[in-house]
């Protein structure tokens, strides 16, 4: 009987361990899985982020879906009895300029590319009015603006706000080596309102038009820099292939012009897209490089300098 | 039995501590603000709500935001050294042309012309044999102004000029617009940013191009694929825009391009004379 019971307590003893060590294992499997999980996100990001889809929303709709929450207040603009010489630069409508560092992309957007060169100090802004350079694909009325909890409509009012974000190399389809996940060479700048055909473009140099064609105009100045606009009301430009620009020159409206070659229209939100291709040496006696190059400091610098005419 | 029971149990209690301490530790990562792991950024991503996933990015962009003062502003970025004007080896244009001659005489001589597939290199081409070029235009440019010789490009190319610059713009064909872009002033940078030291060693990395010579690097966007090439001292850009990036192999792969600028003709010859 004695036996009997010892055998049972032993069996019981061994049964609870058994359950403690399932148990443990369990916590190991859990522990384990969300290890994979993390590892298992490709640089180029995973492709359930792919999958969400590739529809650009509709203009104007709107969002919705997360509350209107009161603007953030960005450094400098809480305490009016700040002294003189702290106070920050502010636009024409008195807002706070507020950009964030080169390459520092919205979470789950892409690599970035820090490079903070100013290529082009001289130039002017290349628009009349202010701008909010931000991402069209991963914020609202961007096919992935639900990674970041921005679901909704192009002209949510959140989109047309500071701080401004670097868009270069931001990731879409094409993965290249200069862009490891990423894929977008220039810069998106959203007009001051949701409203095309109204905000003008400007020549941000004395230069050449030497191309414009399907959604683009491109200028070449006299030492070779190249700028591409992009999405211009291409119907309604005011200079013409050849002609010679002057800097602030108006150029065209921005608006959401995208076209194939048949003419054929693609689906884009209202913006100019902004890109800059630079002869470069990186050292004295080196070969030089004919490339884009991300304009991101270079237009800070240039706003800067439009904000305090 | 003893022994059994004792080293059951202190199994089962040493995977109960190693699973706790690993549980701990992740659950600290996740939370921790300051944790530099992007990846986990990522796969905790998927788990948040879209109020979380705002609440983030509201907290991410305020974290970041710089200004900038009214009064006394530092600098902003790094400008460029200088910018060179560089000096035209028209030496080496004579000599790769040449060469070109050269080997085109050679083919000849093997082969009737007819069945001679044109050869890679550098040729002249006078710009009034072109329909859409105007002469004065490349008369103006004071660097080789290099233009594909495909059949197809130069039907429809045409040529804007100036004196250290050109570009010529043609539709390739089958929904292609082509664009080549030299520049004879280059910026000279001071501490160039890892990508671009990248790029370089990318440019390193593959063979020449046929008939040039050149080492080139290919970049790739939504908007274009380039290819990138320096020769005489001056600084080039071929550019292709297909309206299926991915699916055109003109676009998608490195071969079409690469025969464009393999294939060069030079539009102004005698540019070098007396400089």
């Amino acid at each position: 009987m004695r036996a009997g019971s010892e055998t049972q307590k032993g069996n019981t003893t061994v049964n609870l361990l058994i359950g403690l060590a399932i148990v443990s294992l369990c916590f190991l499997a859990v522990w384990w899985y969300e290890k994979q999980a993390v590892e298992s996100v490709p640089p180029q990001f995973a492709d359930e982020l792919e999958d969400e889809g590739s529809a650009i929303e509709e203009p104007d709709a709107p969002s919705g879906a997360i509350p209107e929450d009161p603007p953030d207040t960005l450094p400098g603009d809480e305490d009016e009895d700040i002294p003189p010489t702290d106070t920050p630069l502010t636009d024409a409508q008195g807002d706070v300029f507020a950009y964030l560092p080169v390459g520092d992309l919205l979470p789950l957007s892409g690599p970035g590319f820090v490079d903070d060169t100013v290529y082009r100090p001289d130039i002017v802004f290349p628009t009349e009015d202010r701008v909010f350079l931000n991402s069209q694909v991963y914020r609202y009325g961007g096919y992935q603006g639900s990674l970041n909890g921005m679901e909704g409509g192009q002209c949510e009012i959140a989109n047309y706000d500071y701080p401004w974000q670097d868009t270069f190399c931001e990731k879409r389809s094409r993965n290249q080596d200069l862009c490891p996940g990423g894929g977008h060479e220039g810069l998106d700048i959203r007009p001051a309102s949701c409203t095309k055909n109204v905000h003008w473009a400007v020549a941000v140099e004395d230069a050449r038009v030497i191309d414009v064609r399907r959604h683009w105009v491109t200028l070449q100045t006299a030492d070779g820099t190249i700028y591409n606009y992009l999405h211009l009301n291409m119907g309604a430009l005011e200079v013409a292939l050849g002609d010679d620009v002057a800097q602030g020159q108006r150029i065209g409206v921005i608006s959401n012009d995208f076209y194939n070659s048949d003419g054929s229209s693609v689906a884009t939100t209202i913006h100019l897209h902004f890109e800059m291709y630079e002869n470069y040496v990186a050292s004295d006696g080196a070969d030089p490089l004919f490339t884009k190059v991300n304009p991101y400091m270079t237009l800070v610098s240039a706003y800067d300098a439009k904000l305090r005419e | 039995m003893g022994r059994r029971y004792l080293s059951l149990l202190v199994t089962a209690l040493v995977t109960a501590v190693i699973a706790f301490m690993a549980h701990t530790a992740g659950a600290q990562s996740d939370n921790d603000p300051e944790t530099d792991d992007s990846q986990t950024d990522i796969a905790s991503d998927a788990r948040m709500s879209p109020a979380d996933r705002l609440l983030r990015t509201r907290e991410f962009l305020v974290e970041r935001a710089q200004t900038r003062p009214r009064l006394q502003p530092p600098p902003i970025g790094r400008p460029p050294l200088r910018n060179d004007r560089a000096m035209v080896d028209w030496d080496d244009v004579s000599a790769t042309m040449a060469e070109t001659r050269r080997r085109d005489a050679a083919g000849a001589n093997a082969a009737s012309a007819a069945s001679v597939p044109r050869l890679e290199g550098l040729r002249a081409l006078a710009p009034t044999q072109l329909q859409r070029v105007r002469p004065s235009e490349v008369d103006a440019v004071q660097m080789p102004v290099l233009v594909p010789g495909s059949d197809e490009i130069l039907a429809s190319v045409q040529v804007f000029g100036q004196a250290d610059a050109y570009s010529a713009i043609a539709d390739a064909g089958n929904n292609l617009a082509f664009r080549i872009s030299g520049a004879r002033k280059r910026l000279v940078l001071e501490d160039p940013p890892a990508p671009r030291v990248a790029m370089e060693r990318m440019r390193s990395a593959r063979p020449p191009l046929p008939g040039l010579g050149a080492r080139y690097v290919i970049t790739r966007s939504d908007s274009s694929t380039d290819l990138s090439f320096s020769r005489f001292g001056c600084g080039y850009v071929l550019s292709l825009m297909c309206d299926d990036p991915d699916g055109d192999a003109r676009c998608a792969e490195d071969d079409f391009i690469v025969s464009l600028a393999s294939s060069m003709v030079l539009l102004n010859e005698n540019a070098g004379s007396g400089q």
